[in-house]
């Protein structure tokens, strides 16, 4: 029993170490100037990790959004170099992204496709509409304000954090309080004894999968808003890191798993890894290894973790 | 003496699942286990099969000491055990699947000419229903169970367990897979036989050994025991009947299906359930009767009829219509379609009536766990609280929350498939009496259940299907005879 509550807490127990491990090997890890890159680097990743947990949740998978979030970042810096505010720019940010994670679940439930194929096809086609949109080129000129979203600050803490904060805090509510909630977990759990308990099963997953493009939009914007372009290649294997967020944080691809807080968790473990492998002067090629063994080292002792409870 | 176990005990962790293990098996005979869910016959079982290893107790096989560390180590030394769930390559051939994992592959090539003819030979000598170039996933369940056999047989054992090989198969497939039996023993082949159904178990055992609590309580040649002895040693109290049935007035017509069919199988299905009333539905397995209950719980569309709920006529179309209209489905394999397993029992209690326990989406955490702790006490569910995940409980705990799943929702018309399958006695007596609770507050109620007594003693009225149509009504406590006469006809297991 106790053995298992250490289990538990060990992803919280590593990014703790981590933390404290950083601090003491290099000086220039809590900085502020370094803690706030490492917020803002990470930002991203993680909303749309939050997203992919809800996906993951129900029994599914989106390896498109990384195309969203280009195509998402495209449209909505193009709305504004076509004259419209920042804030309606970021809207259509937010609801091209929604669309295609509409169109994502809707594929997968009507045509009862694996997601894991439907969502590989419209990572081509969303990242080939961005290109054509863009003619392949950067889009340029954004308006100054728009660096707000993804570099400004708030009584000295960045914009994105609490952006982030406020999309977990939502993302949690909506995962334990809510029907919709309950249903992505009945759904990823068993998806005939949902049908047959009389829940609107496509429903509501193609539903999961529009909050989860919603969030990859506004990630879109945020990513966009750092570079002040809209990049028509941006994103590109993001999936795989917001996959690895959900699933060191405990998420099981199995569905029916998954938490907030164990992505949070997740996400940051990744982002300190990084950072503080270019903090040591450590190889970027040994970092990639680096992440690899530990996504791979958590999800063994999470298997194992529930395979005792067994 | 071919197997003796003396005083084996099993811990898993501060749970005791074994604590007096003892059994005598001899060769030649069919020695059946009994015992209600977790009294550890599965698990003494799993012992002498090499999957788990005893913490205390002696094993002596073929009068040597034995401790067999892996389901390899005592097929090696004759023992195989044929599992309720098929653990079978569904892609793969009939012989494929017989010889899987002991091709002796030359050179890394698996010799296909001869491993067909080995088996078709096997299937001959043995007169088994199947034919060794069919795909697995194919055959029903009831192929299914024989291709395991074949491939026990064939590793040579001398001592096979069988646990609860017939609780998905019909009269004359169960019939079928006794035959094997008494083959297997007059070839001087030592069986265990695990199961549920005390109906069937006179035609086939010789020695029985009763379980309770993880002790053996009660072992002796099975034609000294009656039928309630036997049940009293497995419940440890007096049983007079699990099948009780208290008269209840029946009320208006409830559910009225007319002139439903659906293609291929279910033509012209014309029933009332009224208020108040059990009605049975027998039948053997394919004859249409979890089909009828899918039609009417909108799972597959139906060609033509109309299906009327309290004098309304309701399109159904979908689960979520049916169970708008009050309508609740006890799946015949729970485990499949009757729960979310990895789900705390809590969440699939209120899965179904979650309107009930929020308001614009939201949920009412203490609504919740009201409508939890009212269920799980009043279906006397045990578990140490309602945060314990569906998967952990017996088979008995997880049908009471399947069934309370439906109580939270205030269903009024219950379709009930096979509702005591693999559940031991206590929980089926106990099943019962909630389906006879629901009669009196007026719901209408739907049974369909392979088992005649239980279709015989606790429906009031019985329809009988045969090749997806009605073929007649009997009224409860009719002989089995009458079922079977309207129920049978020529069937083969492929």
């Amino acid at each position: 029993m106790r053995s298992s509550v250490w289990q538990r807490l060990l992803p919280f127990l590593t990014l703790i170490t981590l933390f404290v491990g950083l601090i003491i090997a290099t000086p220039n890890f809590f900085t502020p100037t370094n803690l706030s890159s490492v917020v803002r680097q990470t930002a991203v990743i993680n909303i749309m990790a939050l997203g992919m947990t809800m996906v993951i949740i129900t029994g599914g998978i989106d390896l498109s959004v990384g195309s969203i979030l280009a195509l998402a970042g495209c449209m909505g810096t193009m709305a504004m170099t076509s004259g419209w505010p920042v804030p309606a720019g970021i809207a259509v940010g937010v609801v091209v992204g929604c669309l295609a994670g509409l169109l994502n679940g809707a594929l997968t439930t009507r045509l009862r496709i694996n997601p894991f194929i439907v969502t590989l096809g419209t990572l081509l086609i969303i990242r080939g509409m961005a290109l054509i949109l863009t003619n392949g080129m950067p889009v340029q000129n954004v308006p100054k304000a728009f660096s707000f979203l993804g570099e400004g600050s708030v009584l000295g803490v960045p914009f994105v954090l609490l952006i982030l904060l406020a999309i977990a805090l939502i993302v949690h509510v909506i995962l334990e309080h809510t029907k919709l909630g309950r249903y992505a977990f009945a759904i990823g759990s068993n998806p005939d004894a949902a049908f047959y308990a009389g829940i609107p099963v496509k429903f509501h997953t193609t539903v999961i999968y529009g909050i989860c493009g919603m969030l990859t939009g506004l990630a879109g914007m945020i990513e966009s808003s750092r570079l002040m372009t809209g990049q028509p290649t941006a994103g590109q294997g993001y999936e795989l890191p917001a996959i690895a967020a959900v699933v060191i944080g405990g998420g099981s691809l199995r569905g029916g798993e998954g938490t907030v807080v164990g992505t949070l968790i997740g996400a940051f473990i990744m982002g300190l890894l990084s950072n503080g492998c270019d903090l040591l002067g450590i190889q970027p090629f040994v970092q990639q290894a680096t992440i690899g063994a530990v996504i791979i080292l958590a999800v063994s002792v999470d298997e194992l973790r529930k395979r005792k409870m067994t | 003496m071919l197997l003796q176990l003396e005083g084996i005990q099993k811990r898993f962790g501060g749970v005791t699942a074994l604590r007096q293990g003892t059994l005598k098996v001899q060769a030649g005979e069919v020695h059946l286990l009994m015992g209600e869910n977790g009294a550890g016959k599965s698990t003494m079982m799993k012992i002498v099969a090499g999957m788990q290893t005893a913490d205390e107790g002696q094993m002596l096989w073929r009068g040597q000491p034995a401790t067999f560390r892996s389901p390899r180590d005592a097929a090696e030394a004759g023992i195989s055990m044929v599992h309720q769930e098929s653990l079978l390559a569904p892609h793969l051939t009939v012989a494929e699947n017989i010889f899987l994992g002991r091709e002796n592959a030359q050179y890394g090539f698996v010799p296909r000419k001869r491993l067909m003819q080995e088996a078709r030979h096997l299937i001959e000598q043995y007169g088994f229903p199947l034919r060794a170039d069919m795909k697995v996933a194919e055959l029903s369940p009831a192929g299914k169970q024989m291709v395991e056999i074949c491939r026990a047989i064939r590793h040579g054992s001398s001592l096979l367990i069988f646990d609860e090989p017939t609780s998905s198969l019909s009269e004359s497939e169960t019939r079928e897979v006794f035959r094997i039996v008494a083959q297997l023993k007059t070839r001087g082949v030592g069986v265990i036989y695990i199961t549920h159904r005390l109906e069937e178990l006179r035609t086939i055992g010789d020695h029985v050994t009763v379980l309770r609590d993880g002790q053996t309580v009660h072992t002796s040649a099975l034609a000294d025991l009656t039928m309630d002895q036997l049940i009293k040693h497995m419940v440890g109290r007096e049983v007079s009947a699990v099948y009780q049935r208290e008269k209840i007035e029946r009320g208006k017509v409830r559910l009225k299906v007319q002139d439903l069919s659906r293609a291929p199988l279910l033509k012209n299905i014309n029933l009332e359930v009224h208020a108040g009333e059990i009605l049975g539905i027998g039948g053997l397995i394919g004859a249409g009767r979890t089909e009828l209950c899918r039609a009417i719980f909108g799972i597959d569309s139906i060609d033509a009829g109309t299906i009327e709920v309290d004098g309304k006529v309701r399109r159904i179309e979908s689960p979520r219509e049916a169970v708008a209209a009050g309508i609740a489905y006890i799946t015949e394999d729970r485990q499949k379609t009757g729960l979310a397993l990895g789900l705390p029992i809590g969440k699939n209690i209120t899965l179904a009536s979650l309107d009930r326990v929020s308001r614009y989406g939201i949920l009412s955490r203490s609504a919740e766990q009201a409508v939890e702790a009212n269920f799980m006490a009043r279906l006397r569910v045990k578990a140490a609280n309602s945060q314990q995940l569906v998967g952990r409980l017996s088979g008995g705990n997880q049908q009471k929350i399947a069934i309370a799943k439906w109580l939270a929702r205030e269903a009024s018309i219950f379709l009930f498939d096979e509702p005591t399958r693999g559940i031991d006695v206590g929980a089926k007596a106990e099943v019962f009496a909630l389906m006879e609770d629901l009669a009196k507050q007026g719901a209408a109620i739907l049974m369909v259940s392979s088992e005649l007594p239980e279709l015989i003693y606790v429906a009031d009225r019985i329809l009988v299907m045969r090749q997806g149509q009605l073929t007649g009504e009997l009224p409860g406590g009719c002989s089995q005879e009458a079922i079977m006469h309207l129920a049978a006809y020529k069937e083969s297991v492929h």
